[in-house]
This record gives structure tokens, sequence and C-alpha cells, in this order.
């Protein structure tokens, strides 16, 4: 049993359905990934979760308990950071800090106990006097982190952190989440940059057509999609349909001159596909056969679909 | 062009896309047209009311009074002079009339207007149409006594006419009498008064008898010569005798003609008597009087006071009415479209504790720009403000939460800032066009004019003008101000179901 459990959850807005009958359970201390594509439910889900918006249908547990009925106790036991930058530009770092810790009923030693901690975590102490929108995009990211922490939630749901980031501020951004997470917090986290996801998330749910398609650890999704290894090819007249057709491919595709063909036999298909070029007396240029990255894993399963 | 073309095309449809956008921008100013053409489509002034005073009525005054009656004027007649100011620093009346005791053309005096110099628009509108009432009674009365003074000129004329016979008569009669006159001259002149003692022949008569000689002839002669001259003395006493005759004619017809010329001037004299009592008849005989014969005087109840004066009560509730609803409407719009509103939201703080902290932003920050205009107002009328701070500062605090609580809730009504601008702007107006800072709130149609009495921003004008130009204690406004803490409690109550209908949870 999860700290969250999500059961048959459904919301629509008027006839739209976003989320169709959803499950999903979030581990303790553990920080689960949800992908999906654009327009997938992954935010709706996450302020679902939040208790921002009602649910048509099924319900959300925190601890066995109703979310719907989200008392100020069961408030503070979550943190959110939207995809947007949620905090006041024309503050510093602190007095955002303070804001937050404030409106999260903290004490005013604990607000600066706190602030002093998560400054250090986030790694903002030495902007701590520098107003919100002096900082660098990475600085503010921290600084939103470190405002939806400030009350060292249990859940921290995190909103696309890693959006418009170049990849050393993302890096950084994903230190500073693993760190928070080594300290106890659960951490609900959604991404279109799965690598990030790969590298962060104990358990991934892949949100698609309005359902969980798939919840499982990266290497859960993998194995899953094991079988379904791949092959690329390139040769240099880059045709592939003798190829196609001699070796009898079902899954592949073609993506620029080249060809990724999706099987759960790589090696044997592989000398099959070497031969016929052989004999066709094609140039090879390149031949691999890869185990799929999440994202190919998680192209392959939404194109299933 | 093209690229001129699609922005503004983008900004329309961006615009009409959004229903309240759409509808402020459409329907706001169609709203307030309609609203301001209907309320003040009239040339009339309605309810005004007028306070009089006289320590004793005439029947000018009176009539006076009758006039100003029809012309649609509540007319109130008050037991005292002051209570008649009075009342226009209460509100109860627009202006006071003040007629000097026994109003009538003969004693003059002028009547007095006391009015409300912070009302500048309706004064200027009731004494416009008081004038009117009093201008056409005056044109009534100049034209009496001018038509007056024409009858008695007429009446002259024709006493003159009529004598003038007579004159000319005494004219004749005073000729005839000068003829007669010199003709009793010539009469009397010619007359030959010369007699001599030295009668001829008496000599000869004496020497006759003297000498006793004997001499006839001489005597003959001598007594000849004295039958002459006895004749010639009788011819003289005949004469005179004819003179005197004619002489005492003359005389009785110059006694005649005295007598009946006695007639013509005691008749002349009468005439005379009747003109001048004629002339007497006309009472006014100044010119200032005939041509105006009722003159008005116009007094403000407050001692003469700068224009500022008149204005500041209106120039403070403009400013907290405005800065109000603006400051309070971005304050709750901003933190609305704001990315932190979701952050605030999962926090545990209910939005009543989020209303009440804007609140009170907004309260501070009126405080400061109400400080900073008493500071400066202090510089000019330090008296009164010092006399009236605390009234002014309890209908500054009601109209200040009033206004407030106004724009929080067309923030939370709104989803964007610029509709939310628009419709606190078009409130503001209409708040301001229904009050009467520029047209009078008596031009309104009575049942409009009902309404817009419980016009927030009226209320706060009117009471701050009497609390400030009057000096009058803020107790006598005891109903109002209920009212206003009446609409505080209304306020609070549609703002707590407006943040409940409209919270951004679904």
């Amino acid at each position: 049993m999860g700290i969250i459990e999500v059961k048959n959850l459904t919301k629509r807005f008027k006839d739209h359905i976003v989320l169709d009958n959803i499950d999903l359970d979030v581990p303790e201390n553990k920080i689960l990934g949800i992908i999906g594509i654009n327009g997938s439910g992954k935010t709706t889900l996450l302020k679902t979760i939040i208790g921002f918006y009602k649910p048509n249908k099924g319900t959300i547990l925190f601890r066995g308990k109703k979310i719907s009925k989200v008392s100020k106790k069961m408030k503070r036991e979550f943190g959110y950071m939207s995809q947007d930058s949620s905090f006041y530009t024309k503050l510093t770092v602190r007095e955002n800090i303070h804001y937050f810790g404030t409106l999260y009923g903290l004490s005013h030693r604990e607000v600066h106990e706190n602030a002093r901690e998560i400054l250090q975590l986030v790694e903002l102490e030495d902007v701590k006097n520098t107003l919100a929108q002096n900082l660098s995009g990475g600085m503010q990211r921290r600084l939103d982190l470190a405002c939806s922490m400030i009350h060292r939630p249990k859940v921290l749901i995190l909103d696309e952190p890693t959006e418009d980031l170049d990849p050393a501020l993302r890096r950084d951004i994903v230190n500073v989440i693993k760190k928070i997470n080594k300290q106890g917090t659960t951490i609900v986290i959604t991404s279109h940059i799965l690598e990030d996801v790969e590298n962060l998330c104990d358990t991934i749910a892949i949100l698609h057509d309005q359902k969980t398609m798939h919840i499982g650890s990266a290497d859960d999704l993998r194995k899953l999609y094991g079988k379904q290894e791949e092959i690329h090819v390139e040769v240099a007249s880059a045709n592939y349909d003798r190829i196609i057709q001699f070796a009898n491919l079902k899954e592949y595709e073609r993506e620029e001159n080249k060809l990724i063909v999706y099987t759960a036999e790589a090696e044997k298909t592989l000398h099959m596909i070497l031969h016929i070029i052989e004999n066709d007396k094609e140039r090879l240029v390149y031949a691999d056969i890869r185990k799929p990255s999440l994202t190919e894993v998680f192209k392959a399963l939404t194109k299933k679909k | 062009m093209r690229k001129i073309l699609a922005i503004i095309g983008k900004n329309a449809k961006l615009l009409t896309r959004t229903k309240s956008s759409a509808l402020i921008i459409v329907l706001g100013p169609l709203l307030l047209i309609m609203l301001i053409g209907a309320a003040f489509n009239t040339a009339n002034v309605y309810g005004v009311r007028i306070g009089t005073y006289s320590p004793s009525y005439s029947t000018l005054s009176n009539s006076l009074i009758d006039e100003l009656g029809k012309k649609r004027f509540t007319v109130q007649k008050i037991e005292s002079q002051q209570a008649c100011i009075d009342s226009i620093k209460r509100g109860i009346v627009h202006v006071c009339t003040i007629f000097p005791a026994d109003l009538s053309l003969k004693s003059g005096g002028d009547i007095l207007f006391y009015v409300d110099n912070s009302r500048m628009n309706l004064v200027y509108m009731v004494l416009d149409a008081l004038n009117t009432v009093i201008g056409t009674k005056t044109k009534e009365i100049s034209a009496q006594l001018t038509k007056n003074i024409l009858d008695t000129i007429d009446q002259v004329d024709r006493e003159v006419i009529d004598k003038n016979s007579l004159v000319r008569s005494l004219a004749t009669d005073n000729e005839d009498i000068n003829n007669r006159v010199n003709t009793i001259v010539r009469n009397i002149q010619g007359l030959d008064l010369e007699f001599t003692t030295e009668i001829p022949g008496l000599d000869t008569l004496e020497k006759i008898a003297a000498s006793n000689e004997s001499g006839t002839e001489d005597v003959k002669k001598a007594v000849d010569l004295l039958k002459r001259e006895l004749e010639t003395i009788d011819q003289q006493f005949k004469e005179m005798i004819g003179a005197q005759g004619q002489v005492l004619l003359a005389a009785n017809n110059i006694k005649t003609t005295l007598r009946s010329d006695f007639q013509y001037i005691q008749s002349i004299d009468n005439s005379i008597d009747k003109i001048t009592a004629e002339i007497k008849k006309v009472k006014t005989t100044s010119v200032s009087k005939i041509v105006s014969p009722l003159s008005t005087k116009i007094e403000p109840v407050t001692a003469e006071k700068s224009q500022l004066n008149y204005v500041f009560p209106t120039l403070m509730i403009l400013i907290v009415m405005f800065v109000s609803m603006m400051l309070a409407s971005t304050l709750e719009i901003k933190e609305k479209t704001s990315h932190v509103y979701l952050k605030n939201f999962i926090t545990p703080t209910s939005y009543i504790t989020f209303l009440i902290s804007n609140f009170i932003t907004n309260i501070v920050v009126i405080i400061i720009q109400l400080g900073v205009i008493f500071g400066v107002a202090f510089y000019f009328f330090k008296e009164q403000l010092s006399a009236t701070i605390g009234g002014m500062s309890i209908v500054l605090a009601l109209i200040t939460i009033v206004f407030i609580l106004l724009g929080m809730i067309i923030g939370s009504i709104f989803k964007s800032e610029e509709t939310s601008t628009i419709a606190t702007i078009s409130l503001g107006f209409i708040f301001l066009f229904f009050s009467s800072s520029i047209l009078p709130i008596e031009t309104l149609p009575i049942l409009i004019r009902k309404i817009a009495s419980f016009n927030p921003f009226f209320m706060g004008e009117t009471l701050l003008n009497k609390i400030l130009l009057f000096q009058l204690p803020i107790v006598l406004f005891i109903q109002t101000i209920y009212i206003l803490a009446g609409y505080i409690l209304g306020l609070i109550i549609i703002l707590l179901i407006v943040k409940r209908l409209t919270k951004r949870s679904f």
C-alpha cells in the first residue's frame, strides 16, 4: 500500500475526459515518475492529487484517508512545484521562503531553521537576499523547489521541474531532488525528459489515452519490452525493401537513412539481415543491437497503442 | 498593413473570445450610456426643497412662495433664519430664502438666498429657477409701476388740457381789464381840471361896485364873462360826471371779470391740487425700484472659503473610491492570475485569511495615501480639519471599506486584469455620474434619484461636506452611517459567496 493511492480516478472538464479510471500507488520514500505525451493528463493528475481539482469519480487516499476532504493537517504533508515559476519575483529568495513557510503555519523559529537548511540543500545561500527576478533559470527552479518544501512535506509533487533548462541545470535539479528524496521525502514527478525520469525514479507510470498504461521500474519496463530489442542498421543505398521482404520483418521503422527493427530475437534477425546485405552486395555502414531506452520503450508503447 | 490588420484581428479575437471581456467591453459603455442617458435626459430639476423664513410674511412674499410652489419646488416655511440656514447644512433644504419683514415695494429690502457653496452646480440651477420666478414677478411689478406712472401722467395731461381754456380765458380777461384800465386812464387824463379864480369881469364888477359908477356896459360884459366862465365850469363838471360814470362802469366790469377770474383761478388751483395728489399716488419714485422692484442677494451658509474647501470632500471621496476599487481589484486579479496562486492554494491557509490580508493591505495603502492628502490639506485648512478629524476619519474609514470590498468583489468575479480594470472604472463612473459631483442628483427623475441617494460615493461626499464645511457632528447622520455599515456587511457576505463560487477549484 503506497502513501498515496489513486483508485478509479476519472476527471473530466465538461465533456472532455482527461483521466479515465486511473489507478496508481505512490510508494513511500520513493520517487514516482509519471510520463506521458502532451495532454495525457499528467498535470491534471498531480493537481487532483493535491486537491486543486475535484475528481469526478474515484478516490485518492493519503495514508488511507480520502484527500478530497483536504484538511489543513493533510495540506501540510504535501509540497507542490508547478511547471511555471510559482514564487514572487519581487521578493528576495529568503522573503519568498519565509512567506511560504509562514503560510504553512511554521513558527518563526521553524521558518528560520528550515530556510537555512533548505537554502543549503538547494545551494541558494549566497543569493538569499537577491530578488527572485534576478536569479538565473536554474536558481529560480531551485527557489521554487525550496518554497515547495519549506514545511518539510512528506510528499513533494513536482510538475516538470527540469522543463526548459539546459543539461547542466537539469543535472543540478535532478541532484537536488535526489538529495531531497534521500531525506525521506516521497516524490512524484512528471517530465517530458525521460532521461531525467530514468535517472531519478524508482517507479514510473506511463499515462496514455487518459489511462495508466504501465507502472513499474525502468528495468521492469525494459524487461517488459526486452523482447523488443532494437537492431539499428544503415546501408549506403538506404534501400531496405529487400531486407524487410526477405527477413520478413514485422516491426520496424525507417529513421532518416537508418532502419530500426524491433524484435525479440535480435541476434538471429541481425544475422539474417547481414546475410541479405551480403548477397545483395550492399555496403554496410552501421549495424548495432540495443536495449531500448526509456524513451524508446515509451515510444514503442505509445505507438503500439 | 497586413501585419497591422493581423495584429488587430488577433486582438479583437482575444478580446471577444473571453466572455467577460466581450461583455464588459461591448456592454459596459452601452450600459453606462443607457443609464446616464435615461437618468439625465431631462432639463428639469426634481425635488428641490426651498426653505423660507420671514419675520412677517406679506402678500408679496406669500405670492412669491406660491409662485415657487408652482415651479415644482417644495417650499417649506421655517421658524427662524438660523433654523433655515441649519436646514441647508443638514441637507433638509437646498436653498434658504429669507424675505424681509412685510416685504413690499415701498419697504423694499433684499430677498436673501442662503446657499451651500459646496454644491455650486445645484445652487446655480436652483438660483436660476428662483430668479426666473422672482424675475417674472419683478417684471410684473415693474410693468405695474410704469403703468401707474403713465396713468398719472395721462390724468395730469387730461387735467391740464381741461384747464387750458380757463387759462386762456384768464389771459383774455386780463387783456380786457388792461384795455379798460387804459380807457379809464385816458378818460381821467382827458378831464380839464383847470379852474381859475380870476374870473374875467369880476374885477370890473368889483370896481364898479367900489366906484358906484355907472357902467352898465361893463357890468354886462363882466356878467357875460362870468356866465361863460360858469358855463365852462359847468361843462367841465358835466364831463367829469361823464368820466366818473365811465370809470364806474369800467370798474364794475373789471370787478365782474375779476370775480369770474377768481373762479377760474380756484378751478386751476383745484386742478393743481388734484395733479399733486395724483403724482403723490405714485409711491415708487426711485428709478432703480421701478426698473428692478425686487432685489436679491446671495449668501453662502458658511463663511466665505476658497474653492479648495468646497471641492476637498469630493476630491477625497473620488480618490478613495478610485484608488480603493482599483487597488483592491488589481490585487485580487493579480493574485488570481499569478502562477503562485496554486502554491498559495495548497497551503493550509484558508481563503478568508487571504481575503483579510488583502483587505488589510488595501486599507494600509489607502491610509498612507489619505495621510499624505491630509498632511497637505492641513496646510490649507488646519482649523477646519482639526475640528472635524474624528468625524471625517469615521466616514472615510467606512467609505474606504465599502470601496475596497467592491474592488475585491470585482477582482474576484473577473478573470483578466483588463476586464477587471474596465469594470472598476465603469462602476466608478456610474457612482460618479449618479452623485452630485457632475450634475446635481436633483436633476435625476425621482425614482432614480432615490436609488442614487444610496450611492456610497454620494453618501460619503455628502457626509464629508456636512462634517468638514459645516462642522456638523457625525451623530446627526447616524442613519447614513448605519446604511454604510449595512453595505459593508452585505458586501462581505457577497464577497465570501463570490469567492466560494469563483475559487479556482474544479
